[in-house]
Formats: structure tokens, sequence, C-alpha cells
């Protein structure tokens, strides 16, 4: 059923493409063809935390990579066969206490819908559950993954721990994809993530625009699945189409009308829901997403190792949650905002946790801050009338200025 | 003159780093409604977790030297952030601990043990661990160890009371545990006569309602599987090393692991094992609501065990047990079904 999805979503968006030129689109067709991939019978299959492992190691050999988590949390459950993939996953005693993604991804495991992988490799940021699912369907596929352990604080141990890590899963890599690690072709992939990070401030810099020329829900789901391609041209190319797009929205000065402006913590659900019909209905903009901000330097391209070990160090969801409102202050003056919400899915314990501290460093600089309780992927417990009052009572304070 | 005490809140702290800085390890088991923190934690997380900070919200731990905060779990690392704005006293530590046990995986928790060396000097201002100190502590620890795994391997003391000596073990400075076992082995009554034996695993467990319900129900606890249980004790320190950082993030990475860590066929095959070792009938789990890593585990664990004929519950509870009615009804159930199908 997934691999018919995939097959859809491509041939929609090449007829989307042939068309207009679109980003959304474009981005929509790599991202299906690239999970398509790996059911080619010769692909060497590497299933991936894409959002959190450095994405460039892969692109540096000729393996297909794919990610269980993703394809079931984000895409699936975007379906009305979210659910009972989740319910495959349910059946078989996998609590509702955990994540709806994971769920998602273990339950497209049991109806066969993921290609078989050759190699798993997990991070242990953002979450336990990420690394534990993985745990989970490598004794499922008999396969022992690999997991990339990265400290919560960053000093001379650390780096070396992780760049060993990384050092490692590369020779693996190579011994599945049956070719030595090619030092030159890892650090041109270093480069092209670094000129898509450079591609990337502009387009924050064209996010301080008012009105916002960029659709929130789209921002932060790129932010987050984009990452699939970093350290490939394709994430090159879908910056630069982003820029064009944005630029030329700013130009012909079609946006949206905007009252408020807002800071956008974590992540967006992936099954219909009317979360940002209604801040569009109150003129309400997510300026920015946490998870589309730049938090470290350019990788090294001479060190690409000990470069993505501090890629992955600097990542704001590994360690202390002050992480995450590093330079709050400043974007509420460069990004005009005036709010910020936390969407908080019931089974993120890293994210959500200490999300007073949140709300507290975000009312300290002067802004209104609303938690949103509500699923990622799982739309059982969906309700659009309580997201409609929790979200118009937090546009109230918005309005009153509070 | 007694030592002052350093609070923790992980079967992972290495006890003898503490104890090698002059001051005593004591584990925080709060007895606080978690429901009293959900002001300042969200509510969707690890009932431990939120009692313990209810617990210090209060005040509880004033008059401790400092707490060691260890990253085991996202619940933990979050509780280490709220610790730092909302209870300051007892200052807290926070230690890093890889969830693999490779080569490299111990190199890095060696270093991060030297810093927290450091830190029980400079942040608690507690006496230099130096080589000899944890050396010392190292061989302290062990003998704990030792005598503790003796009374694991007896295979008589009833539950009850084996809870009871891990609980007050818990609390008790590993050079005085000697005096401690030796009293609960005179005191404590004999399990057995024929009662149905089940494993209890899990992750904290901080009273003994369960245990005492288990026994009420006609069965008999073998082995306690749980973080002050026997995972605690399970493994030697190597003593008289030039490099004991190194020994003790050995031991501590490759102990019988708790869920936290990475290999599901490893946790899998102890729980195998203990249950043929013990010659139980079945095994209990009981897990505090929110614990993830535990959560991931238990379909797989319950299939496998079902698979070769291993009764198997899971019994997730809010860490304080206030509603065992239900709980009983389960276990009393449970244990019936053992004798129906020809457990006994």
């Amino acid at each position: 059923m997934f691999k018919e999805m995939l097959t859809v979503m491509s041939e929609q968006t090449a007829q989307s493409l042939a068309e207009r030129v679109s980003f959304r689109a474009s981005w929509y067709k790599e991202w299906a063809d690239l999970f398509l991939k790996a059911y080619a019978p010769d692909a060497k299959v590497v299933y991936t935390s894409l959002y959190a492992f450095p994405m460039e190691i892969l692109a540096a050999f000729d393996v297909a990579p794919f990610d269980f988590e993703i394809a079931g949390g984000s895409l699936i459950s975007s379906t009305e066969w979210g659910v009972p993939t989740m319910c495959a996953a349910e059946n078989r005693g996998f609590s509702r206490d955990i994540c709806s993604f994971h769920r998602a991804g273990l339950g497209g495991y049991y109806l066969n819908y993921f290609p078989r992988p050759h190699l798993i490799i997990t991070t242990s940021h953002y979450c336990d559950g990420k690394a534990k699912a993985n745990d989970i369907l490598g004794s499922l596929y008999g396969i022992e993954p690999l997991l990339l352990y990265v400290p919560a604080t960053i000093n001379k141990d650390s780096i070396g721990y992780v760049e060993h890590q990384l050092r490692a899963i590369a020779a693996r890599i190579g011994e599945v994809a049956g070719q030595a690690l090619d030092e030159d072709r890892l650090k041109e992939a270093v480069r092209s993530s670094n000129r898509a990070r450079r591609s990337q401030m502009e387009i924050l810099e064209l996010l301080k625009h008012a009105p916002n020329p960029w659709d929130g829900q789209v921002q932060c789901g790129y932010s987050i699945n984009g990452q699939l391609f970093a350290g490939s041209p394709v994430m090159e190319r879908l910056h630069e189409a982003l820029l064009q797009e944005l630029q030329a929205r700013i130009h012909t000065g079609k946006l949206r009308p905007e009252r408020h402006r807002l800071y956008w913590f974590a992540w967006l659900p992936t099954y219909p829901s009317n979360l940002f019909e209604i801040l569009k209905e109150h003129q309400v903009g997510v300026s920015l997403c946490e998870t589309f901000r730049v938090f470290g330097d350019e990788i090294d391209e001479d060190n690409p190792f000990e470069g993505l070990a501090l890629k992955c160090l600097t990542n704001p969801f590994v360690g202390a949650t002050d992480r995450r409102t590093k330079g709050l202050e400043n974007l509420k003056e460069e990004y005009r905002l005036d709010g910020a919400l936390l969407f908080a899915t019931p089974c993120c314990r890293q994210s959500k946790a200490a999300y007073r501290l949140l709300k507290e460093k975000v009312n300290e600089i002067g802004m209104p801050f609303a938690i949103m309780d509500m699923d990622i992927a799982d739309s059982r417990g969906y309700s659009p009338e309580q997201t409609r009052t929790r979200l118009e009572a937090f546009i109230e304070l918005l309005d009153a200025g509070m | 003159m007694m030592r002052e005490r350093i609070a923790y809140t992980c079967s992972y702290v290495p006890l003898e780093i503490i104890m090698a800085s002059g001051f005593t390890p004591r584990r925080i088991m709060p007895e606080d409604r978690p429901v009293d923190a959900e002001s300042h934690v969200h509510a969707n997380t690890c009932c431990y977790v939120k009692s313990l900070l209810a617990g210090a919200l209060r005040g509880d731990l004033t008059g401790m030297r400092g707490i060691v905060f260890i990253n085991n779990c996202d619940g933990m690392r979050r509780l280490h952030d709220l610790w730092n704005a909302y209870v300051k006293d007892p200052p807290p530590v926070f230690l890093d601990i890889p969830k693999k046990k490779d080569e490299p995986s111990i190199a890095f928790f060696a270093a991060e043990l030297k810093r927290l060396a450091l830190a029980m000097e400079t942040v608690f201002h507690g006496q230099t661990v130096t080589g000899r100190r944890l050396n010392d502590a190292i061989r302290e620890c062990n003998r704990a160890r030792l005598l503790m795994a003796e009374v694991f391997t007896l295979n008589e003391i009833h539950g009850t009371d084996l809870f009871s000596l891990c609980l007050t073990a818990s609390q008790t400075p590993p050079e005085l545990l000697e005096e401690t076992i030796r009293g609960y082995r005179t005191r404590a009554s004999k399990g057995g006569n024929g009662a149905k034996r089940l494993i209890l695993t899990g992750n904290i467990l901080a009273r003994p309602d369960l245990i005492q319900l288990i026994e009420e129900c006609g069965a008999e606890v073998a082995a306690l599987d749980i973080c002050i249980g026997a995972r605690h004790y399970d493994g030697l320190v190597e003593e008289d090393t030039d490099e004991p950082f190194k020994a003790l993030a050995q031991r501590y990475l490759t102990r019988t692991a708790c869920a936290r860590m990475m290999g599901f066929e490893e946790q899998f095959s102890h729980l195998k094992e203990l249950h043929g070792r013990h010659s139980a009938h079945g095994i209990l789990c009981s897990n505090v609501k929110y614990c993830d890593p535990l959560l991931y585990n238990l379909p797989l664990i319950e299939q496998r065990l079902r698979d070769q004929g291993i009764p198997f519950l899971a019994l997730e509870n809010d860490y304080t047990w206030e509603d065992l009615s239900q709980v009983r009804t389960r276990v009393e159930t449970f244990i019936a079904m053992q004798s129906e199908v020809g457990h006994v």
C-alpha cells in the first residue's frame, strides 16, 4: 500500500510540476522518489532517523535511505490509513502511551508496507522512544541497529566520541553498500550541505518580512522532513526554489494579511486538522519555526566527521531545554514576533516535560505563550472544537497584547 | 561524625565516586504524590520524576549536600532542567551516560566519571577523589554487591523481606550493609512451601504493596529484577587498577541492563535466564507510567514469553500504587490462570 501511495505522490507532483513550478511539489516529488528507490530490487536500504542523523554521510554512498518513522508518522498518518496502521501496532500490545509516530512506523512494519532494511541506524536524540523503536524494529527484522549516541554536553570528549561513532557507522554503511568511503565524495556532501545552509540563512532573512511570505505549516514540515536531502544537491535545489518563490511572493505583494506573528516550538499535526486554518482565519502567521532555525556553524569541509559530530551536538533537542530558547530575545525583534506556541504531542516527553521553562522564557521577553496539547499523528483524540477554543483564547491574549 | 549525604535518582550513578569524595550516597524515593508536581512539569511525564520534583519543591531534600542526575532518560534530563530553575537546593550535577557498551562508549563514560569526580570537589566541596580513595570505595561497593548477590541466590527469603532489604539497602551506606543483611537474614521468613514462584521485573518500585498483594494471592516473589533489586548489584568493578574510572565505566555499562540501554535481545535473554534460574512459574512486570524505554520493550517481551509458554503480566502503576483494587483483580486472575493451565 505504501509503495503505491508513494507512486501516486510522485505521479501527481510530476503532473503538478508540468503545469507550474512549485517548491512544495518539487519537495514532495523528491521525497516520494527517494523513498521509492528503497523498493528497487537491488537497493541497499539503510533505515535512518533522517531528521537527526547527519544525512551527509549517507549521501556519500550509493544507498537508499528510508525512515520508517517518517513513512508511518508523516506520510501514512496524513491519510485515512494512519489510524489503521497504528492499530496494527496497538493490536500487538504497543501502548497508546508511546509516540504515535512510532506506532505508525511499527504498524507499517507489521502490515508489510516497507522495504526490508540492510542496515538500521538511529540516534539517541531527539527522544528515548525513537532509539527504542529502532531497537525493537531491529529485533523484528533480525538486524542489530546501530545507535549514534549524542551526549548532552559539548566538550572535547563528546566531540571525539561522536566523531568516532560516525566513522564506525560510515564504515558499516560502506560494507553494506559494497564500496569504501570516498573521502572526496563525503567532503562534497558537506560542501553541498554548507551551500544549502547559506540558502537557508537567506530564506531566514526573508521570513523577517511582514506579512509572512511562507506558510508556517509547510515551514515546519519541510524543516523536519527536508533533512532527508542534507548533503545532496536536491536540498540545494529545493532551497533555491523556495528562495525564489518567497522572493516572488514578497515582490508581487500577494501575501496574507497578518495581525500577529508567532514563533512555533516543535511539531505539527500530520493528519488533516483546523489548526493552521484557524490561525489564518484570525490573520495569525507563523513567522519562524524553531526546527527551521540554524543553530550550528558551517560544517568543517576539511574535517567532515568532526564537523558532522558538531552538527549533531549542537542540535537544540540534545541537552538542556534552554538551548531551545537561545537568542529568542533577538528573534523577537528581528521577526517582529507577538507570541509563541508549543505544539505538544502527548508522548514527546523530551520536548514538553519542561514546557514551563519555555513558557517563562517567552513571558520574560514580553510575549504570551500557549501550549497546544494535540497528537502529532493520531487523529483519534482530535477535536476541532477544542482546538478552536484553545487557539482563540490564545489569539485573544495576542489581541490584548498580553 | 556522620558524613554528608549526596542524593541520587538512578541505579546507573556510580556510588563509588560519591563515597570517594567523602560523602554518603542516598537513593531518593519520595512518597510525594506525582500530581503535586504538575504545576511545574507536564502531567504526561514519568510518575517517579514527578514525585521527585514534588518532594523537592516541598523541601524534602533540604540538608543534602547535593544531588547527582544522570542522563538516563528524557524525563530525568528534563527533571535536571527543572531542578536548576525551581529547586536549586540541594545543588545538582549532571552526568551523561551512553546507551551502549562498546569500547568507545566505555572510554567516553570514563571521561564523564572523571568530570563527576571533579564536580564532587568543586560543586559539593568534597574531598579530592584520589586513586586510593576510589579503589577503597570500589572494594566497599564490591563487597556490598557480593553480599547482596548471596542473598539473591539463596532463593529462600520471602519476597516481602527481600524487597524490604533492597529498600533499606538503597538508603544504607554500602560499607554498613553487611550488618543490615545479617539482621534481615536472621529475621526473614522463608518463602516457598509450594507457592507459585514469580519473577518481579520492571523499573522503580518504592513500596511493598504489590509484593504483599502477590503473597496474599498465594504466590511468591522469587527474584526482584527492578531498579533497586538484583540489577543494582550485578557485576563487580575491577579492583586496585590504575584506571579506576575506566573500571567503573566498564561495570556500569555492562551490568545487567535496564530498558534504557539499547539491546532488546540481551534484555529479553536476561529475563528468560532469570525465569529458568529461579524455576519460576511466570513473570510480572511493574512499570511506572510513562516510562518510555520499558513501554517499547513490553509487547515483544510478552509475545516471546507467551510463545515459549511463560506467563507474563505487565502492571502499569502511578509509582504510589494508590489504587490497588484493580491490580488485585488482575494479579489474582493471573495466578489463578497458572493453576488452571498446570503451571503449578
